[in-house]
């Protein structure tokens, strides 16, 4: 039985989903921490999770890197909601503000990867729809181009240029400054 | 299969960064990026990218294309900017400079050099959003702004942030394009006279008259702005004659919504400052630091007396300071003309017989 009630937070810090990589790894984690995936999370709530999650768009190398994230990022929402009975009281805004920076400093570290991973991790929080985490990897991509001519970004990613003579002629056209 | 190369094998996993990024992400992506970014960057990297930069109207709602490269010089007017830092209350300095980039002390004719590069991007962007620009921040001309007259019926902000060589008349027909514009900013390049190409003193009505202009058209006006390129207008001496001419003319519907309100330049006299405040019950801001150089001390009386209900109103003590038009002020006659406002209560102030000569 999922839980659906805020009453029983200690059933559902206990149930475990398994999740199965690609290359069939698997993976116990919490529900909480499962759940982050709004993918997962629907598919709980359908009740299809018996025997294991299987997701195949996801190698067990990203998939463990993707449950580092959810489980830090878990952890401090139920600290948050777990005090969140008081949460006007100051010493709760502290508590609050410890934590974000914490999960800051998770983040950043997090984001310690090479363009590949990088790459890979977007796909997978796009696919499970974790939002915080396609959120923080959009925003490093984002960042990262932010300044940089095409050519630049382009050995930044390793993209071939593929525009088409028509597509380079069009772009001309309406933006001659690129190219002077 | 196995493979008997000893070389080590598959190389880099597939970057699949060109084309293997799915649609939304990639656009989550560029709406973090900035517009200039995406048009000049970004955008024209590889095929794919460049097509979602190119057919998501969605991506240019939001348009800010100011660039230190074509905004205003940081006010570099000796007497101007020490009195805007001696302000510092922050408030003004941000305002002022707030989102616009100016980040570096320019001096005048630095950009010269770039002057095709913004209107080309501005042009592309304006059609790109496809009728869905709801906010625009750059450089623009007539030309420009007549552009996105046509294209961007749900503009709710305008920014033109350098540079504007406004011409009243256009400016009253294409504003008419924007019903629902709530912001408005315009940044007048100080060269700028075509306003009243008869009259000897450059741009002597168009202060007034675009904010008149803006008042008839966009009945949901909340902030207006309008100011030169750097604060040049200290160095005018010859403007204080204009304001007789453009008295009569002025009139504004009740705004409403109007709440901030900055000023600037010669056109705005005692009296046309008065009725904006009576046409504009919500005010809640009033910045007339440059218009009031231009005024005489009895109309800023009557003026803070009749603005006891808006704050900031940010008159100066030493008013007259280092003003050449002050020395002028007591000796023109618009002050005494102008007596449907004359009701001050602080009318016997000691500081009145300093003015009147």
């Amino acid at each position: 039985m999922a839980s659906a009630g805020s009453g029983d937070e200690k059933a559902a810090a206990a149930a475990m989903i398994t999740l199965i990589s690609s290359d069939n790894e698997k993976f116990e984690v919490t529900e909480a921490t499962a759940t982050l995936s709004q993918t997962i999370r629907h598919m709980i709530e359908d009740g299809c999770t018996d025997g294991g999650v299987p997701l195949p768009n996801v190698t067990s190398k990203i998939l463990a890197r993707v449950i580092e994230y959810c489980k830090k990022h878990a952890t401090a929402a139920a600290g948050e909601e777990g005090s969140s009975s008081s949460f006007s009281d100051a010493a709760f805004l502290e508590v609050d503000r410890a934590f974000l920076e914490e999960l800051e400093e998770f983040d950043d570290a997090f984001l310690e990867v090479d363009r590949a991973t990088l790459f890979d991790l977007i796909l997978a929080a796009n696919y499970l729809d974790i939002k915080g985490l396609l959120n923080l990897t959009c925003q490093k991509v984002a960042d990262s181009v932010k300044g940089k001519t095409p050519e630049q970004i382009r050995e930044m990613y390793n993209i071939v240029n593929d525009l088409t003579p028509e597509e380079e002629a069009e772009i001309r056209r309406e933006t001659q400054w690129a190219f002077e | 299969m196995a493979s008997s190369s000893s070389a080590p094998p598959p190389p880099p996993p597939p970057s699949g960064w060109a084309s293997g990024l799915p649609r939304d992400v990639l656009w989550d992506i560029f709406l973090r990026i900035g517009t200039r970014e995406i048009l000049a960057g970004a955008g024209l990297v590889c095929s794919a990218w460049w097509r979602l930069a190119r057919d998501e109207p969605a991506l240019w709602r939001r348009v800010d294309l100011n660039s230190p490269d074509d905004g205003p010089p940081a006010v570099e007017d000796h007497g101007s900017r020490d009195w805007l830092l001696e302000e510092g209350d922050g408030y003004s300095i941000a305002w002022l400079f707030a989102e616009g980039g100016v980040s570096v002390v320019r001096g005048p004719g630095d950009d010269t050099a770039t002057t095709p590069v913004w209107k080309a991007m501005a042009r592309a962007v304006v059609e790109r959003s496809a009728g869905r620009c709801e906010s625009f921040w750059g450089r623009a001309d007539d030309e420009v702004l007549l552009h996105l007259a046509g294209r961007a019926p749900s503009l709710r902000s305008l920014h033109v942030t350098s540079h504007y060589d406004v011409s009243s008349t256009v400016f009253s027909g294409l504003i008419k394009e924007f019903p629902l514009l709530e912001e408005l900013e315009l940044v007048l390049d100080s060269n700028s006279c075509k306003a009243i190409p008869m009259c000897v003193e450059p741009s002597a009505k168009c202060w007034a008259e675009l904010l008149q202009a803006a008042c008839g058209a966009c009945s949901h006006l909340n902030r207006f702005t309008v100011r030169y390129d750097g604060n040049k207008i200290g160095s005018r001496s010859y403007c204080y004659q204009g304001v007789s001419t453009c008295l009569q003319a002025f009139v504004i519907p009740t705004m409403h919504e109007l709440q901030h309100l900055q000023l600037f330049g010669h056109s705005f006299s005692g009296d046309v400052v008065l009725s904006i405040i009576h046409g504009c019950p919500n005010l809640q801001y009033l910045d007339i630091r440059h218009v009031n150089r231009y005024l005489s001390h009895w109309d800023i009386m009557k003026i803070k007396a009749k603005c006891s209900i808006t704050v900031d109103q940010r008159f100066p003590n030493n008013l007259f300071y280092d003003s050449e038009e002050a020395d002028n002020a007591g000796s023109s006659e618009s002050e005494s003309d102008d007596s449907e406002f004359f009701y001050d209560p602080y009318s016997a102030s000691t500081d009145a017989h300093f003015v009147v000569s």
